[in-house]
């Protein structure tokens, strides 16, 4: 009795939810990717100084595994203003060397205090993930807010290093300082 | 039948001829995003498989693969030990029962999966709660608390258990675990990933073996109940293998539990013997996805196999003379065909069809001979039984008022022996800052296996045991770092499924009725170098006469913490209480008198263990786990006698871990 009644129902339920759609992107995704897709989209709002226009953007990891592949994908398919993105991940402070971004993940937290000694890599955006690193002299800091990423951005930190930032980007960041 | 199967098999064409489109990748279709949509594309943890999972509105509660290692659990029961609403039957050996949510069963009334794919015995329904899982090649376990059958079908009455595999994108490289300890302990498991990102191209394999004696029961040691000879062991192999290749994935699990079966009958005073038995079963899955996403529309098809075998060699019972060896095969082939259709911003429906065919033993194999022999009887195989089961689940999920989310769904199924079961759930949830909260009804149900039927007088009219569940979850995010969880339910379980001795031989009849009201909270602190937590958990369940069933602790508490001291160092202690609670049954005992025992009291126990992990470099790491080190003497009930399940003393057990990324 339940199948007569029920099964057209369910069928016809079915069929409409099966429907495909002709539209194009994700509204889900992995955190990870998520925050590589950012840094990628944060090199169209950033103006690094000259001395940081050589034929290679480069990218250092630090303390995060997770992001290193989606960075390495992102580089192997984009560029920087035509400039070929390098990424490389390192396991300390000491290891990295002039570059154009650096992502600390939270695995390595220690490393932030140690970065402010260690300014050998040149005018490089300080990005990391974790809780009260803004004020630490980071650049932008990636915070999860019910269950979608946001960023905050330290302006005189980045302005310091001569790092222009539009303005179409202090607007979107949830904190300045 | 007939009609039902056409109507299907056309919807099932129907979806087979749904035209597919083809797919980038994940950060392909991220990096068409400008800034602003990124802001808006939600996050999708590891833990969400784009199963139905993700969708479920309950209690959830997730183990990682740090927290798997840093507090060394070996066994799916202690993966589960340190949560609220779970209480347990350790019988030393042959199995471990699982009784989530205040109902005592045979392991059949929780769903356990890898990867998704249940890994539930077909033909008993219920799983093993030993150390035979493969757990240093878990991502990460989510818990489900509360009926799942709307979404998963029968079985699912109490909660869900997924193991939730690591992949070779997150796991490269080379890992190694071998360690050693009490009770004569030693696993060794290897584990290797690769994964080429521009193909999204993975493979990971991973295995595991441990062998370890239980509990020592010999004698007195056992208070009585079994000889010096009694051997008491369990061995566990588990190999995993999956990939991914685009929107393309594949799982492949093996798993291998051999144990005896001495435990299960006391010795003394009896014709059994306790040395000799060996329950071996093997357990394959297999599944095989494929993932299309577009912005309002996703297809999850799935097609999964399922074996689980008691292999021949098994031999369950032996007596003074007399050995019994048992064989029972089973398997099955199933697809799901997952859809979630997004119609606007407020508005999401998801829906599914699962077919499966399932081919069971109508009974064990069984074989005999005399022990003297000196050879193994060999069992037959035994009668098989085919079964369909054809289901259609859906759900709609409504956004309104801002803060508001209404879902409601249900699951159809048709079954060739069971018949038509419908399943409904409803929940209303309102989410705001730091406040997520939640009220549910849901229902669930476990179908009588074929033969259930037909065992001794037989019973047509047999139906399957219900659940309704009503439940209010809450979630409170009271700083950046400390958590509030707080459950409450109320269940009515009835049409439960028990013996009528009043005609012989006797019969299944749908007679028992329970009632579970509980509360399940939470505090937790998560921070960089300390996570702490401690729950609490009241369950009362009782019969009909209002009396509280046994085997049910009313009150039962967890704490823990785990500290890193530096990079190198962490420190971990982890407590259990589980407050009295009377045992099953009573009968003659070798120690007691039987009016002494007549639903005699299981005492409350207090447990501790300890861990300390130490990394030497990038590679190398070691670690030393110490179970219950105050030595404390305590019981498990069960449907034997009080002093029957002595669980284990204070244990040690060291650990090497080896990693090459």
């Amino acid at each position: 009795m339940i199948s007569r009644v029920f099964l057209p129902f369910i069928i016809a339920l079915s069929a409409l939810i099966s429907m495909p759609l002709l539209t194009c992107s994700q509204v889900k995704a992995s955190q990870e990717n998520v925050m590589a897709s950012f840094i990628y989209s944060f090199t169209g709002y950033l103006s690094w100084p000259e001395e940081r226009q050589g034929n290679e953007f480069k990218i250092i990891v630090l303390g995060d595994d997770q992001i290193l592949s989606p960075l390495q994908y992102i580089g192997s398919k984009r560029t920087v203003q035509g400039r070929i993105i390098v990424v490389k991940q390192v396991n300390s402070v000491a290891e990295i060397d002039t570059c154009d971004m650096i992502f600390i993940g939270s695995g390595a937290i220690e490393a932030i205090e140690k970065l402010q000694l260690n300014q050998s890599f040149g005018p490089a955006v300080v990005i990391t993930d974790c809780q009260d690193c803004l004020e630490k002299g980071i650049g932008i800091n990636f915070v999860n807010e019910d269950d979608r990423i946001r960023f905050e951005i330290n302006k005189s930190a980045l302005e310091s290093k001569n790092i222009r930032i539009s303005s179409q980007l202090l607007k979107l960041a949830v904190k300045v300082i | 039948m007939k009609k039902t199967s056409i109507l299907f098999l056309g919807w099932l064409f129907f979806y087979a001829s749904t035209p597919l489109y083809s797919q980038n990748n994940e950060i392909d279709q991220l990096l068409n995003l400008g800034i602003e949509d990124l802001l808006k594309t939600e996050i999708v943890s590891a833990s969400k498989t784009g199963q139905s999972m993700s969708t479920i509105a309950a209690s959830v509660k997730v183990i990682t693969a740090e927290e798997i290692h840093n507090r060394g659990y070996q066994s799916l029961q202690e993966v589960l030990s340190d949560l609220p609403g779970f209480q347990f039957r350790d019988i030393q050996g042959f199995n471990s029962y699982i009784f989530q949510r205040g109902i005592p069963n045979q392991n059949n009334l929780t769903l356990l999966m890898i990867d998704g794919v249940q890994i539930n015995e077909l033909n008993s329904g219920g799983f093993y709660g030993g150390m035979q899982y493969n757990l240093e090649n878990i991502e990460q376990v989510e818990i489900i608390y509360g009926p799942a059958s709307a979404l998963y079908g029968t079985n699912a009455l109490t909660g869900i258990i997924n193991l939730i595999t690591k992949k070779a994108k997150d796991n490269r490289g080379l890992d190694i675990n071998a360690s050693v300890g009490s009770f004569n302990t030693r696993k060794i498991a290897v584990g290797f990933g690769f994964y080429n990102p521009k193909k999204d191209f993975g493979l990971r394999f991973s295995t595991r073996y441990l062998t370890t004696d239980k509990t020592p029961l010999k004698n007195e040691y056992g208070d009585n109940n079994w000889t010096y000879e009694i051997d008491n062991f369990e061995k566990g192999l588990a190999t995993d293998l999956s990939g991914n290749w685009g929107n393309f994935s594949f799982g492949f699990n093996l798993i291998n539990k051999k144990a005896s079966m001495a435990t299960v009958y006391n010795t003394q005073y009896s014709d059994f013997s306790d040395h000799g038995t060996l329950w071996n079963i093997l357990f394959v899955n297999g599944q095989l996805k494929y993932k299309l996403e577009k912005k309002k529309y996703s297809f999850l098809p799935q097609l999964y196999y399922r074996n689980s075998t008691v292999l021949p060699s098994t031999i369950a019972e032996i007596y003074d003379k007399e050995q019994y060896a048992y064989y029972r095969p089973g398997n099955m082939v199933g697809v799901d065909l997952l859809n979630k259709y997004k119609i606007n911003d407020k508005l999401v429906l998801t829906g599914g069809l699962v077919l499966e065919r399932e081919v069971l033993s109508q009974r064990f194999g069984i074989a005999h001979n005399d022990v003297s022999e000196g050879i193994k009887p060999v069992p037959p195989r035994p009668d098989m039984t085919i079964n369909l089961l054809l289901s259609v689940y859906t759900q709609a999920e409504y956004q309104f008022l801002k803060y508001l989310t209404a879902i409601g769904g249900f699951r159809y199924d048709k079954s060739d022996y069971y018949g038509e079961k419908l399943t409904p759930r409803f929940s209303l949830s309102f989410r705001k800052g730091f406040l997520s909260s939640s009220l549910l009804y849901n229902e669930a149900y476990r179908a009588p296996k074929p033969w259930d039927y037909t065992v001794g007088s037989g019973n047509p009219d047999l139906k399957p045991e219900l659940i309704q569940t009503t439940e209010w979850v809450n979630n409170f995010k009271l700083s950046s770092h400390f958590f509030l969880t707080a459950s409450v339910y109320s269940s009515y379980m009835y049409n439960i499924m028990v013996q009528d001795r009043s005609i012989f031989p006797t019969r299944w009849v749908n007679q028992g009725k329970i009632f579970i009201n509980g509360l399940e909270t939470e505090l937790s602190f998560r921070h960089e170098k300390l996570d702490a937590y401690i729950n609490f958990s009241l369950t009362r369940t009782l019969d009909v006469y209002k009396t509280p069933v046994p085997e049910i602790s009313e009150n039962m508490a967890n704490a823990g913490f785990y500290y890193k001291w530096n990079k190198k160092l962490g420190t971990g202690i982890r407590m259990n209480y589980a407050e009295k609670r009377k045992n099953a049954s009573s009968g003659p005992s070798v120690n007691s008198s039987w009016h002494v025992l007549r639903f005699p009291t299981i005492d409350p126990y207090l447990i501790f263990h300890a861990d300390i992990n130490y990394r030497f470099n990038k590679n190398f790491e070691a670690s030393l786990f110490v179970n219950n080190f105050t030595d404390e003497k305590y019981y498990h009930s069960s449907n034997r006698m009080p002093d029957r399940y002595p669980q284990a003393r204070r244990s040690f057990r060291f650990q090497l871990r080896y990693l090459l990324n």
